[in-house]
């Protein structure tokens, strides 16, 4: 796979390699600079000696090293071992080869629409606005537990409705 | 499908989220490990959150769009990131002078300066060298002040401004401001601080011309090259010809050729470099051989370390191109070899184009080592490296006779689990012998 190719594919991923990003690093800022990073990477060697099929895997090696990297240069706390990561990777690409990230990211489009309008704030709360659970808690004078709460059943009914949509399973929303 | 009616782990939604803002403290991001490790359920559940996280920043807008860039190559330093969006690009490194480093060299001057004036001539004997340049210059003799321009054995000079020393043979050189050093003989002078150029004539018989500090020597075999000088390490850098470059300190001696530098400093490694590459970065002292690949030879143990045949390389997952020839071509040496290393850089790939091999190797911080030697004829090629996507030197064995050889060294950080080189021909074919990697 040529520079090019190599990009565009990249592009196809980010969405899936975003979240990867954040669930190693959690913090949303070191995520978007290891997403630099991994695109660095990619702009100047390509993927030489890599199929279209290895991509997606071959992107997660690259993500996960400059993950580890970079909360290593920050000096943060690195929780998940080697076997832990091996763990997250068999999960990914199990769920990645159930549920393609691209067709995904177009059900959820469709999905959002089923939202509350409360569930609505919330999501472009954190989602356009950047916002922690802590500040929009804050804002909404709410408990900070109950806002992570209403992330994880918005979180749960996006994915069951997606799955609906992708013909896996039930389609609603909150 | 949940819903409200529904029973929460409310300490695993907490972790999740808590971790994904960015705010999780140690404790709270060992205690989601510790869950996810025993639970593959939530392992599962976390992943299925954190891909629609993902997803809803795709949809959001929050996910960079990655836009090609050019990735400029790099003579030297490293190359200033590029990035996918103006505002997040790296900052380039400006290199400032350094004050201090500027303030030493004017108050070297001034002391010169005051020493010359204040201090009257001495004697006037003939020397085993002479200041072809005298200004600016204190020699010292028996601990006094005397004035040149000829040179006797044990004079100590200390250099305001540049000043060039011509030795008996006719050999130059030149003293950069600042600089201290003590002509011990006709053949040898030692440097205690700043820098040296020598432009040296070659010398079939007799002592070699050497240029000694604290930590290294540097000894003459025709050439043209600066050795430098500060508290903490001695660097020589070799313009044309070839240098043996010793380090005092175990004896251990490296040969530097045209266009290469070496240096002897505290927890640097002890290696060749191309003028103009990176330093090389620290192996270490043990354990850090990771693996050596013979291209076309057998397995080979070269300097104590079990090298892989081109067979076992490939079997592990060395790829060249279909196109690349394999062949022996066999070559006298300069400098000389032992057999192990001899036999290796006998064997070849070489491709008339481009040559790009790749080894998985398993990401992370490395020194690459390249073996090469000319094999055809004198000035046969040249040729740039790139590793990693990064060029990391250019115009590799131009001008080399036949039977010189090389050890380039690099450092290099893998990422993807796969170390990938390019030797790219600018003259004649792609070749190399053998490479080594590492860690660092």
């Amino acid at each position: 796979m040529d520079q090019e190719q190599a990009i565009r594919r990249l592009m196809d991923e980010r969405a899936q390699l975003a979240g990867y990003i954040r669930a190693i690093v959690g913090d949303p800022h070191c995520a978007e600079d290891v997403f630099q990073e991994v695109v660095l990477v990619v702009v100047k060697k390509g993927a030489a000696g890599v199929d279209d099929e290895r991509f997606p895997a071959w992107v997660r090696t690259v993500a996960r090293y400059e993950s580890l990297t970079a909360l290593r240069r920050q000096r943060n706390h690195v929780p998940f071992d080697e076997g832990l990561l091996d763990a997250l990777d068999a999960r990914w690409t199990t769920a990645e080869t159930a549920e393609p990230s691209r067709p995904a990211v177009e059900a959820l489009r469709v999905c959002l629409e089923d939202l509350s309008p409360a569930s609505r704030r919330l999501v472009a709360a954190r989602y356009e606005r950047s916002r922690s659970g802590e500040e929009i808690a804050a804002e909404l004078n709410r408990p900070v537990n109950s806002v992570y709460v209403a992330f994880y059943r918005i979180h749960k009914a996006l994915a069951a409705c997606i799955q609906g949509r992708l013909g896996h399973g039930d389609s609603h929303a909150v | 499908m949940p819903s409200e009616s529904q029973p929460v782990d409310e300490e695993f939604v907490r972790l999740v989220y808590r971790h994904l803002d960015g705010g999780a403290d140690p404790a709270e991001r060992e205690a989601l490990a510790a869950m996810l490790r025993t639970d593959p359920a939530r392992m599962a559940e976390f992943v299925a959150l954190t891909r629609v996280d993902g997803w809803l920043h795709e949809v959001s807008g929050a996910v960079p769009v990655p836009v090609p860039v050019p990735v400029p190559q790099r003579g030297g330093g490293r190359t200033a990131a590029t990035r996918s969006r103006p505002h997040l690009r790296r900052p380039r490194r400006i290199r400032r002078p350094h004050p201090v480093r500027w303030f030493a060299a004017a108050a070297a001057l001034v002391v010169a300066i005051l020493a010359v004036t204040v201090l009257g001539p001495g004697r006037t004997p003939v020397g085993i060298a002479r200041l072809a340049t005298s200004e600016l210059v204190l020699i010292e003799r028996d601990g006094r002040n005397v004035a040149g321009p000829h040179l006797l054995a044990g004079d100590q000079l200390a250099v305001g401004a540049q000043a060039t020393v011509e030795l008996l043979d006719g050999s130059r050189l030149v003293f950069a401001p600042g600089s201290r050093a003590t002509v011990a003989t006709a053949t040898r002078v030692l440097l205690s601080a700043g820098a040296v150029q020598v432009e040296a004539v070659p010398r079939r018989n007799g002592d070699a011309l050497t240029i000694a500090t604290a930590a290294a020597e540097a000894q003459v075999v025709g050439t043209a090259f600066t050795v430098k000088v500060d508290s903490a390490s001695t660097r020589l850098e070799v313009g044309h010809g070839l240098v043996r470059f010793v380090r005092s300190s175990d004896g251990d001696a490296l040969e530097v050729p045209t266009g290469s530098w070496a240096e002897v400093a505290p927890g640097q490694p002890f290696a060749v470099s191309l003028v103009g590459a990176p330093p090389p970065s620290v192996p270490r002292p043990s354990g850090g051989f990771v693996q050596g690949v013979n291209l076309n030879g057998d397995a080979e143990v070269i300097s104590g370390e079990r090298w892989w045949s081109h067979a076992e390389a490939v079997a592990q997952g060395l790829r060249l191109p279909a196109a690349a020839m394999l062949t022996t071509r066999t070559v006298a040496m300069t400098p000389k070899v032992d057999a192990a290393t001899a036999r290796m850089l006998s064997t070849v790939a070489y491709l008339s184009g481009a040559m790009p091999i790749s080894l998985p190797l398993a990401s992370g911080r490395y020194q690459v080592e390249l073996w090469l030697v000319e094999n055809r004829s004198d000035g046969h090629r040249a040729f740039d490296i790139t590793i990693e996507g990064e060029r990391v030197a250019t115009g590799v064995q131009d001008k080399d006779v036949i039977g010189r050889w090389h050890k380039l060294s690099f450092p290099v950080e893998v990422r993807d689990d796969l170390l990938d080189l390019v030797i790219t021909p600018t003259r004649g074919d792609a070749h190399l012998m053998g490479f080594c990697v590492r860690h660092r």
